[in-house]
């Protein structure tokens, strides 16, 4: 077990205003790492530089040792990153299962021309495709929702339409940017046994942002903390749990 | 069947070729265009000039297509740095140069056109005759429907359909996003210089106030009244706008009050136009987003 995901002091300011400021980071294949930190510590924006949303000012991201600092979007998903978003991002106009079917896009192989032509070997992906993207619906307990228009389902089920459509990805490396959020303790209990299990079926990598304090010392191996744009401290959660910095990031005395 | 009637028909068939290629960019992919007309003028005339040169209708039919196509990437390449309402403009100004260009070029005879266009013949066949050319373009509209409703169906046409959900979004994915801009600009302009070609054959004389803004906003307006991203919508939308005109023609002056009328009424009473799920306000005005 490796290093599969490495951050090289990232700087990104916005008008001035820095938001992230020469973040390092450290993820090991098959780990659950959770950041956490108070608003506007730059949570999401470390996300978005990695996932490749928005261009770092400079610093260096490597994934699986490839520099990909300044891949496309669309390239970094084939080389293995899928991400949530903490605004839900489902495709409205689509039915749910078409949103987890375009997750699918990148393992279908066959050509335009397949397409116009209706081929053997599109119509057999295709088919593949609507029982993997089923498979999932199932897994996360939605698969009678397939056909409904996506932007019907309840908040917490479009979340899971939105982590369904990411993983039909096959990603090495999933960001989930606030997956609890919008969902009541119930449904949060479901996430987290789901997400553990997802990530030992798959052999996945996770990163996650959540307030969920509960979700994160339960599924997290390591925790980040960050604060007003750097790394405050990471450890185990029970170490950072204790941690007076962390504490006092949170409830906003001075940082010794 | 009288030679009106099949007149009617031939127009109709050729703007739902034309409402089709549009729907496939604003419907499909959420690509508002506002000049198409200007890919239907660019094919009529690639092929009115390459039969006055004496080459076959047939090679003249799919050289325009190719031809204009080639247009459409040219437009694409560029105009993937904006999207709606930018990209509205684009596309606009585009209309309004390729009539200007085609008004003042030499080698397209200017304002008053081309004329004197060989009539259509494939493999030695005559196919002037109105009931011959109908089904001659019914049959092309027939392939374009079928490719069309394929591409719709498969991996492509998720893929257009994210991009016009939310661009920024289909590229997490894996898909990239102006490859598949580029390859529906270039398949829709293709189908409009096919209808292009089928026109300049037609008539027989071509001139450039035919392909202007007027006929740019028509086709768009039978888009959103058949249906934004259907199929059966833009066959049914280009037929509609045909017909009312001519069902119009005894009220004489008051003919564009009433066809007027109708169109507001349509969109108030059905947004989303007549086989459509979306609503015109789901591709336009989006604004800021």
């Amino acid at each position: 077990m490796g290093v599969i995901l490495k951050v090289e002091s990232v700087h990104k300011s916005f008008m001035g205003v820095s938001a992230l400021k020469g973040v390092d980071l450290e993820v090991e294949e098959g780990q659950i790492l959770g950041i956490i930190g108070p608003n506007g510590a730059g949570k999401t924006t470390l996300f978005n530089v990695i996932t490749g949303l928005i261009r770092q000012d400079s610093g260096r991201i490597y994934l699986n040792g490839e520099d990909i600092s300044g891949t496309p979007i669309y390239s970094r998903a084939r080389l293995g990153m899928a991400r949530t978003f903490q605004n839900l991002e489902i495709f409205k106009d689509m039915s749910v299962l078409e949103n987890v079917m375009s997750g699918g896009h990148l393992h279908l192989d066959s050509g335009l021309l397949e397409c116009i032509l209706d081929s053997k070997r599109k119509r057999q992906e295709e088919e593949d495709l609507i029982s993997r993207a089923m498979a999932l619906l199932r897994l996360f307990g939605i698969e009678d929702k397939a056909d409904q228009d996506a932007f019907t389902l309840s908040y917490g089920e479009q979340r899971k339409v939105e982590i369904a459509r990411a993983i039909a990805t096959r990603p090495r490396v999933l960001f989930l940017d606030e997956p609890a959020s919008g969902m009541n303790p119930r449904e949060t209990e479901e996430l987290d046994s789901l997400i553990k299990r997802i990530k030992e079926d798959m052999q996945l990598t996770i990163v996650l942002i959540e307030h969920d304090m509960n979700l994160v010392m339960d599924m997290c191996e390591e925790v980040v903390v960050m604060f007003e744009g750097s790394v405050l401290t990471s450890g185990s959660p029970r170490e950072v749990h204790r941690d007076q910095r962390v504490i006092d990031a949170y409830l906003g005395r001075d940082v010794v | 069947m009288t030679p009106y009637i099949l007149h009617v028909g031939i127009i109709i068939i050729l703007f739902s070729i034309l409402s089709l290629s549009l729907n496939m960019a604003v419907g499909m992919a959420g690509l508002v265009s506002l000049g198409h007309a200007a890919f239907f003028g660019i094919g009529a005339y690639a092929s009115g000039l390459m039969m006055l040169e004496g080459l076959p209708f047939i090679v003249c039919l799919l050289l325009s297509g190719i031809i204009t196509s080639l247009f459409g990437l040219l437009l694409a390449i560029p105009s993937l740095r904006v999207k709606d309402d930018y990209l509205a403009i684009v596309t606009l100004g585009f209309g309004i140069i390729t009539v200007i260009v085609l008004m003042n070029m030499g080698i397209t005879g200017g304002p008053d056109g081309l004329t004197g266009i060989p009539q259509a013949s494939v493999f030695g066949f005559d196919i002037t005759s109105k009931p011959v050319y109908l089904v001659f373009c019914v049959s092309i509209l027939a392939v374009m429907v079928l490719t069309t409703s394929r591409l719709k169906a498969s991996k492509v046409g998720r893929a257009w359909a994210a991009i016009r959900d939310n661009d920024t979004v289909a590229m997490f994915m894996g898909i990239n996003i102006y490859y598949y801009k580029i390859l529906c600009m270039v398949i829709s302009s293709f189908w409009a210089g096919i209808a292009g070609s089928l026109y300049a054959h037609y008539t027989g004389y071509i001139n450039p106030m035919t392909f202007g803004m007027q006929t740019s906003i028509m086709i768009l307006a039978m888009v959103v009244l058949g249906g934004i991203g259907s199929i059966p919508g833009s066959i049914i939308g280009a037929a509609a706008l045909v017909i009312l005109p001519e069902l119009l023609r005894g009220l004489e002056a008051n003919q564009g009050i009433f066809y007027g009328a109708l169109l507001v009424a349509m969109m108030v009473l059905r947004p989303q136009g007549i086989m459509g799920r979306m609503k015109v306000t789901d591709i336009f005005a989006r604004g800021g987003s």
